[in-house]
Parts: structure tokens; sequence; C-alpha cells
């Protein structure tokens, strides 16, 4: 029988976080008085929104103030919700400003649409707010800069929603890279099976309590939909990939993290939606291809897809052995390394504490948290250049310092997005 | 058998049969079906048509199904992406312009629109530009037409954004600049400047905020300017715009002292963002002349402002910066003088650490830990005596604080060479933190930068199951520190313990090498339970069907050492050798023959003290029979390379001597092997021979 080692929830080693249960993280909160709690407010009430409140209104340290969504019902709704979890009723608003002008409010979580990332993340730091964003933190490289300079103009701490950093069974899988027990690491290979997205739209009326305006914000004015309300995810004027830049910037991050470089070479995508949905914004089935200093990357993206009995995950190829690795376990072969199967505990939201927790230890000690915006931008970069080879289809070189393509003038204006007025980056 | 399936193979007799126009022709009226899969099939086999399919497709660019319209707009998008490749600039000039049909004055909004989302795709520097500067002053398609000029960028694109300002209401400038101050047009510089000294306020501070990027010093004062100038709704946008500004100044290089002046000012003067901003600026760019200035800000109630103060004070660079705060450190507030603590730990300066001996012995318990968390942070070797202090006898809080901070010194320590006192620390950490918790820390750290003194320390922790993997890698070091330090009995004390520990392989070859650099004198191979004297005889044929494998050529499994073997022309006689390098492996190619399909046999001989039982673990290339104690318990005819501890075998060993045979086969290349005997618990068995 093969033994399992189950993964405590106290992280070793120097990869090391500040969780609740680290004795160097309650040596760091020892010095700050423990009755102050994190005042914050949720912007976004939608489905992921509505995990982090979940989890938020359970923690003692926290102290959700505020509710905030462009659909009324459904701020309303959470305010009510938070207050059976939490025994305190937080203030409810449609109008993300007017939580932004409460000076009482610590921190914000963005989880709204991909496209209002960005903004929201610099107006929150301009009005002196810390800051939890959802991934992909932005829609096009240009916004990523602008966020990671807003950040350090007004010193604001600054986290991406790539809660797998704080996820120990990953944290165990770099620590079995960093030994050095595979060899040198070619290749990574990351892949997810999903379905493919909805063609087409049927405007109507905009329902009772929704600002649609705002809900579009620096997007082009259209019609109402409800397929662009309730799918966001399927046009690319709101996230710029479908898939590729939902569940790839959780994977692409870590396959970045395990390599230790984040600044492709180059890249190639080939893909397309072969089932129909040939009037589709966003492909269901996309393969793409990363050069980075001594490695390849393969993204995989397909409607349905398995590697080692897993859906979706990650492997690391070495010159002397494999790695995968997805939320639930870390696999290691050949079996002679002598490197015995790693179980993580199972996740229960994907809204995660430990995440939660780093944000709050680095908001009191003004560190840079363990997802810092620079890296969940160099993260989202990845695969956004992904979707722009896929769109160009060609090879494109990437200069990573710069931040621009080699030697294409037209790849290089997929970097930008125009912002609808009043808005602006 | 459905249509679909039929209709596969039929597209593709079509695609092969139909050439040029005929076949886009086929493809499109596929692209315009109600079946999804045929659509999806044409929109990938339309671009490969190329550039010639865009007048086929147009027209369905304005098709009453969305579906269609949709296709046939990405069928489009592909070939415009396709053309703009380096290099293709006839096709890309020549698709550019079919594209600019589609904002023509004659066509409809929602196929303006469709243009407009397509042409920055393809637009060339150079092209003509007219088709769409002309919406600019349309109300409903100026902001698509302006999105769509911002993104395609070209000389051409700007020039037309410049010559809209003249012409477009306040809000629609404020676009304008805007997209100027994105695309950092030089050109346009001067327009720009005009607009920031007239106008309305929301366009002048666009203006500022568009001409940020120049960085150009001379634009501070008409930046301040509209700044004073702004209304109150207007206020923090121009502060932010100003501080844009100065941003990119300071970053330039050679207008320091403007730039913080400005941050002074700003300070002294803006709202709050504006404040937060100058602070984080200052702690950046400034020196000890400016803590005055932060601690000053931070002395009012405002908790953010005190927050971003206090991290502005701890990113200023330099000794110089902390001395100052030490020097002030007296007449600050109780509240400002807790939050400095930390800061002064930063820094390795006298009079810092000055202040924090003095707090760390302070009778208030709350300034007692902020001066151990200072202390820790200061990576000072002074700093231990008062960081044990606290962790031997401080009251909960304290003491997390203080072994947080030893570990801190000892790795600060310990990255500047000083693996002594850095030992110091960490035996702290081990004597004091009580918990496995803090003892694996301590070792953690150990393991990092071993000291000699942690010996005793790291023995300990190796008989915890719970510390024992990282005890190994302490012990490792710690071995090696002791070597250095001219105290090879207690080195040797060490190894003999790790090689106990039956570390993985990648242990054993650090140990190996250490072993090899300290010159201690031991056999690894023996420590860890490998058998390292053997008599062999050999080689032997295996035969065409193999038949040598069951064959007996020596007396298997009671072997004879006396006895010598007739193979062809050869006698074969039994000879002794020893096992050679870190795991006392066999080279059969040297010392038997150099041959293929043979075989050899290998006998070793040794004797234990108890009876036990034991694995047998080996490693073999290629293939081998194993009898221990003349039971065969194992037959592995195989094709492989020698792997460490592949093969393990559960032996019965009797109370003293005791017998193992190998006949080992070899197909081509490598001919080796290795044996050791462990414990079921993985520790090596204690044997002679």
């Amino acid at each position: 029988m093969r033994r399992r080692d189950f993964l405590k929830k106290t992280v070793q080693g120097a990869a090391a976080l500040a969780t609740a249960s680290d004795p160097l993280a309650r040596a760091a909160r020892a010095a700050v008085s423990p009755n102050e709690k994190v005042t914050l407010a949720v912007i976004g009430c939608g489905g992921m929104g509505g995990r982090h409140l979940e989890i938020l209104s359970a923690n003692p340290e926290v102290n959700v103030a505020a509710v905030c969504d462009v659909y009324k019902p459904r701020y309303l709704d959470w305010a009510d919700k938070v207050e059976k979890l939490s025994g305190k009723k937080p203030d409810g608003y449609q109008d993300f400003r007017n939580v932004l002008d409460r000076k009482d409010i610590d921190a914000v979580f963005v989880v709204t649409p991909d496209h209002w990332h960005p903004l929201l993340t610099i107006l929150a730091c301009q009005a002196a707010k810390d800051v939890y964003v959802e991934k992909p933190v932005c829609t096009v490289v240009e916004e990523g800069r602008a966020m990671v300079e807003t950040a350090r103009r007004y010193g604001r701490v600054v986290q991406a929603g790539t809660q797998q950093r704080s996820m120990p069974v990953f944290q165990e899988a770099i620590k079995v890279l960093r030994s050095g027990r595979l060899g040198q690491i070619t290749n990574a290979t990351a892949w997810v099976g999903v379905n493919e997205w909805g063609v087409g739209e049927n405007p109507g009326p905009i329902p009772e309590g929704l600002d649609w305006d705002l809900w579009l914000g620096p997007a082009p004015y259209v019609p109402y939909s409800r397929e662009r309300q309730f799918g966001f995810m399927g046009w690319w004027d709101y996230a710029r990939g479908g898939q590729l830049t939902n569940w790839g910037i959780h994977l692409m991050d870590i396959v970045q993290w395990g390599i230790g470089q984040d600044r492709p070479l180059s890249v190639c995508a080939l893909g397309g939606s072969y089932r129909g949905g040939a009037g589709a914004d966003n492909h269901e089935t996309i393969e793409a291809f990363f050069e980075y200093p001594d490695c390849t990357v393969t993204w995989e993206q397909r409607p349905w897809n398995i590697h080692a009995n897993k859906g979706y995950g990650i492997k690391f190829q070495g010159t002397e052995g494999q790695l995968f690795v997805d939320r639930s376990t870390v696999v290691v072969k050949p079996d002679k390394l002598g490197i015995k199967e790693i179980v993580g505990e199972p996740e229960k939201s994907w809204a995660n504490p430990e995440h939660h927790a780093n944000f709050f230890h680095c908001i009191r000690t003004r560190e840079r948290p363990v997802a810092d915006i620079e890296q969940g931008f160099r993260s989202t970069t990845a695969v956004l250049l992904a979707g722009i080879a896929l769109k160009t289809k060609r090879k494109l070189y990437w200069d990573g310092d710069a931040e621009r393509f080699l030697r294409d003038e037209q790849a290089n204006r997929y970097l930008s997005r125009p912002y609808r007025p009043p808005w602006h980056l | 058998m459905s249509r679909k399936w039929f209709a596969f193979p039929f597209l593709v007799l079509i695609s092969g049969a139909l050439a040029g126009p005929a076949r886009i022709e086929e493809l499109v009226g596929r692209l315009a079906s109600e079946e999804a899969r045929e659509q999806a099939r044409a929109r990938q086999m339309l671009f490969h048509e190329g550039p010639e399919t865009v007048p086929y497709v147009l027209p369905l660019l304005s098709h009453e199904k969305e579906s269609v319209w949709r296709a046939a707009f990405n069928v489009l998008e592909d070939i415009a992406n396709d053309v703009s490749a380096p290099g293709r600039t006839r096709e890309r000039a020549a698709v550019a312009q079919e594209l600019m049909s589609l904002v023509a004055p004659d066509k409809s909004n929602a196929l303006k629109e469709r243009g407009l989302r397509l042409l920055p795709l393809v637009i060339p520097q150079g092209q003509d530009l007219a088709p769409i500067a002309a919406l600019l002053g349309d109300a409903e398609m100026r902001e698509k037409a302006r999105a769509a000029l911002l993104q395609t960028g070209t000389k051409e694109a700007r020039d037309a954004l410049r010559a809209a300002l003249g012409t477009s209401d306040p809000p629609f400038q404020v676009a304008l600049l805007n997209a100027l101050g994105e695309l950092e047009d030089n050109d346009s510089l001067e327009t720009i400047r005009r607009f920031a000294v007239t106008g309305p306020a929301e366009v002048q501070v666009a203006a500022v905020r568009a001409l940020a990027w120049t960085g150009d010093p001379s634009l501070i004062k008409l930046a301040k300017g509209v700044r004073d100038a702004a209304a109150e709704g207007l206020k923090s946008e121009a502060e932010d715009a100003l501080l844009r500004l100065l941003r990119v100044v300071a970053r330039k290089g050679g207008n320091w002292e403007i730039a913080v002046k400005t941050y002074e000012e700003l300070i002294a003067t803006g709202g709050a963002a504006a404040k937060g901003g100058s602070l984080v600026a200052l702690g950046e760019l400034g020196d000890e002349r400016h803590v005055t200035v932060i601690l000053n800000t931070i002395g009012g109630d405002d908790p953010e402002l005190f927050r971003i103060g206090i991290d502005a004070l701890g990113r200023m660079q330099g000794a110089n910066a902390a001395r100052r705060l030490a020097s002030l450190y007296p007449g600050l507030s109780r509240e400002v003088q807790l939050a400095v603590l930390p800061i002064l730990g930063k820094h390795e300066d006298e009079a810092a650490a000055a202040v924090l001996k003095e707090a760390a012995q302070s009778e208030d318990r709350v300034f007692r830990s902020a001066g151990l968390a200072g202390l820790g942070r200061s990576g000072r070797s002074d700093a231990i005596p008062f960081l044990l202090a606290a962790a031997e006898k401080g009251e909960s809080n304290e003491k997390d604080q203080a072994l947080g901070g030893l570990l801190a010194v000892g790795a600060a320590l310990g990255e500047r060479g000083k693996t002594h006192e850095a030992g110091q620390a960490y035996l702290g950490v081990w004597n004091f933190g009580g918990s496995n918790e803090w003892k694996l820390r301590a070792l953690e750290g150990v393991a990092r930068h071993p000291s000699p003194d942690a010996l005793d320390a790291a023995m300990e922790a190796s008989r915890d199951s719970a510390l024992r993997e990282t005890a190994l890698k302490a012990l490792i070091g710690v071995a090696g520190a002791l070597v250095a330090t001219a105290q090879p009995e207690k080195a040797v004390e060490a190894y003999r313990r790790v090689a106990a520990l039956s570390p993985d392989m990648a242990s054993l070859q650090k140990l190996a090498e250490d072993l090899r650099a300290s010159k201690v004198d031991m056999n690894l191979a023996e420590m860890v339970g490998f058998l390292t004297r053997w008599s062999l005889v050999g080689p032997f044929p295996l035969g065409e069907n193999k038949e040598g494998w069951s064959k007996e050529f020596v007396q298997e499994p009671a072997v004879d050492l006396k006895a010598c073997y007739t193979q062809g022309d050869q006698n074969l006689c039994w000879k002794e050798v020893r096992g050679s390098g870190d795991l006392g492996k066999v080279d059969l190619l040297a010392e038997v023959a150099s041959c293929e399909a043979c075989l050899a046999y290998a006998l070793a001989e040794f004797s234990v003290e108890e009876e036990q039982d034991a694995v047998l673990s080996l490693g073999v290339d290629d293939g081998e029979k194993v009898w221990v104690n003349q039971s065969l318990v194992l037959d592995n005819f195989r094709i492989g390379g020698l792997v460490v501890d592949q093969d393990k075998v559960p032996v019965h060993l009797v109370k003293g001597a005791n017998t193992l045979l190998l006949k080992v086969y070899q197909n081509n290349m490598p001919w080796e092997f290795c044996a050791r005997l462990l414990t079921p618990e993985g520790n090596p068995v204690k044997f002679r021979q």
C-alpha cells in the first residue's frame, strides 16, 4: 500500500508564510494591538464576491462595513446575509465611489467582472485603501502596469486573488521543485478542461435596480443584455480570453512560481471553437506554447482534458522526474525518488482564508503580500500574451522588461485598450 | 446516420475540388448556414483563404442573423490580424482600405461600429484616416471613433485626435486629452499645454495629466496652478495629475530638489490622498532632512496618514535617517515611539540600537515588545543577550517576539558569515522555544548556517521523529562546521548519526561530498550499510536462449570459494575485491570481464550479533538472482541501469555468519551492483565483514 502524508496546516521552511498558526506570524502580531480589526468593503457581490463574504463575515479579525454592487438586489441580499453570519449589518451601496469616500474603511475587495479590476484598484489606492483584487488583475498589460505604479505611488498593500500561493499543497510542490530532486525543469504543462461559451445576445430593458452604465464602466457602451451581465467571461470587452484568463491565470501563476521565471521570451498559440460558436469572442480550445529561458511551457485548454487522473493541473517535467500538482495533491514520479504523495486539505471554498489572513497581516505590517500586485500582474500578463498570440496568429517575441512585443507594432496595439469616458487610467 | 456526419466528408471533398473564388463562395455560404459545426469549420477555413476573402465576407457583416454577422466579424478579425504581421505591407494596406469602407457616411451605425473595432488591428502608418476623423464630430459615434484612433496610435491617428480638440465640447476634450496623454504624443505637447492654461477646469486637469509622462520640471508650476484653481470636486484629480508628473520628474533625475520641495508643499496643503502619496514619495526619495516633515504630518489623528507616514519612515535609506529618528525619539508621542521602534531596527546604527535596547528593558510591556521587535530586525549580535533574556523569562507575547527576533538575527548574522553568533541565536530558540514549531525553526536556521555549537541540539532533535528530517540536514551542516573548526572527533560523531538516520540519496551524496572534502577518515558505504567485501567469479555465458540463467555454473547456492571453473579455454577462479566509492559499488566490467550477454557470481560473507529480520536493498545493472544463506530470495532477470535501493527484499539473518550470493546478468554497457542491509525501519544493520 502506498503511504500518503497528510499535509498539516502549519507551513514550514523558507517558503513559510504568515498563516494564523505560524509562530513568526504570532510574533509579528504581538507588536500590534490584538483589538485592531480590519474594516473593509466588498465591491462586487456576485458568485465570487459571495464566497468572500461568507468567509469574511465569519472572521473575527474583520469588520465588513459595506457591500457594494451595481445591481441593487445583490447588495441588499448580501447585506442581510452578512448580518446573519456576523451579527452586524453592513451598509449597502450601488456606486463604489461612496465606498471609497468612507474614511473608516481600511481595505476593499474588488470582485467585479474583469474589466473593472484595474480601475477600481487604482481608484481605491488613490483613496488610501488597501486592495484585494480578484484575478485576472487586468485585461491588458498597460492596465496592470498602471495598477502596480499606483500601488507603489500611494504605498498601498495590493493582494492579487491568486490564492493558490497561500495553499500548502502548492507551497509543498514548490519546495520539492526547489530541492533539485527532479533535476533541471525543462518543461511545465498547465491544463484545464472547460466548456464553450455561448454566442449571441438578446438585448432588452435594463432590469430594475441595475446601473447598466456603471456596470459597463470603461468598456464600450452597448445595450443591455442578460448574456453580458451574467456571462461576462464570454465577451472580449470584459474578459480577454475566457477560461484562458479565468483558470489560466491560476495555473500559469504556479507554473511561473515553479520555474522561477515570470517573463516569457516568446509565445505562440493555436485554437478555435470547433464544435460551434463561430461567432464567439473567446475560444474553447487553446493550445499555447511559451518559451522561457531554459524551459518551455505548454497551456492546454480543451473541452475535456485529463492528465494523471487530474482534470486540471500542472505538470513540471525535470531531467530526473515529474511533479503533478492540483489543489488536492502533489504526485511525484518516479517512485524511486522516494517522495510520497502529498495530500492537501480539501478546498472548502474558492475564497481562501489563508490568503485573506496574509492580506490582513500585510495591512498591519505594510509588508508586500504573498501575491503582491506586481506578481499578480506578471502572472496575468502570461495569459494575456497567449490571447494576443492567438488573435494575431503568429509567434510573438516578448521583451519582459520593456513590456512590449519585439518587432511587431500591430501586436503591441493589443497591450492597451481605450477607456470610455469619464473613466481613464 | 445523422446528416452532420455526412456533411463533414462532403465539406472536405468540396474544399479539395473547388479553387479560388468558388471555394471562398462555398465557405461563405457555410458561414451563413444554421449548422453550428459547419459554421465553425467555415470560419477556420476562410481565414486560410487569405485576404482575398475580405470582399466576400464583408456583406455578411450586416446579416440579419447575429450568429452570422458575428462569425463574419471573427473571420475578418482573423484576416486583419494575419496581414498585419511584419513585412506584409501591401496586403495590410489593401485590407485596411477594404475595411475603411465600413465607416463611410452611408453606412449604418452598427456597421460603422464593427468597422471601428476591426480597423485598429490593421491600419498601417501613413494610412489616411479622414473617414474615421470625420466621426469625431458625430455625437453618437465620436467615442467609438476616438477609441479606434487611440488604439490605432499612428501619427495620423494622433493628428486626428489633436485636431478635434478645438471643435469639441469640454467632456469630449477631456477624453481626447486622455487619449493623447496615453499615446505620449510629442507633437501634441504645445497644444496640450495651451489647454492646461486656458479652458474649463476639468479640461485643464486632463491636460496636466496628459503632460505628466514628459516629466518636464517646467510643468510643475503649471500643474500647481491648475491644482490651486481647481474646485473641490476636481481637487483630488488635479493633485493626482501633479503627483503623476512629480513621480516622473523625480525618476528622471537631476530635479530632486524641486520634486521634494513640491512634495513638502503637498503635505502641507494637499488633500488626504495627495498627502499620502507625497509621504510615500518622501520615504523613497527623501533623506534625514525630511524625517521631521514626516513626523509632523503623522502627529495628527488621521490613522491612514499615520500608517503611511510610518511606512515612509521605514523606507528611508541610510543610517543618517535612522540616526535622526533616534535623536528625535525622546520627544515623540508614545504612539509614534511605538510605531518607530521597529523601524529603528532596520538600520545598523549605534544610536538606533541604543534606543531599542532601552525599550527592550522598559517597565512598559508594550514598549518591551516593540523594542524586542526592533532588536530582532537589527541583525546585530549585541541584540542577542536582550532577546535571550526575553525568550527565557518574558511573558507570552514578548517571548514569541524574542524568539522570532532571534531567528531573524540568526539569519542576518549567518548571511554575513558570522556563524558562531548565528548559532548562539538559533540555540536560544532551541533552548527556550518550548514547542516543536520553534525547534523546527531553530533547526532550519542551523541547517542554513551551521555552527559547531549546535551539535548537541541537532543530535537531540534527531531522536524526535517529528524533527528528524530537518535534524538530518542540520547535522550534515554541523558536521562540516566541526571539521572546519578542527574538531574531527565530534564531526565523526555527527556523521555517524547521519548515517544511522538512513538519509535519502541526495543527503547521502551531500554527506559523501562533505566527507571527501573534510578528509575525515570514514567509510561512508559501510556507515550506511553497504556490503563492501566480495568474492567474484566469471564471466559465464548467458546463451542464446537464456539457458545460462538457470544453469548452475558454480554449485549454486553453496559455493566453494576454493573452486575454479573451466569455461572455454579459461580457468575461472574466485577472487576477492572491495566495492569502491561511496556506495561500495562493484564494477564487474573492470573486475571480471568486458563482455555482453554474460553472467558473474558475487559472494559476500558477513556476521551479525543477533538473529533479526532485515531488508536487503539492491541496485543492479542489469539483473540479479539472489540467495541469502542459500535460500533463493529474488529472481529478477531484467535489462536496466543501476538505481540504488531499487530492489528491496525482506530477508532473515541468523546470529553469527551469513552469506549473500548474487548471480548478476550483463546485457551490455555498464555491469555493476551495490547491496546494503537495512533494518525494517530503514536504518543500517550493524554487521561485520
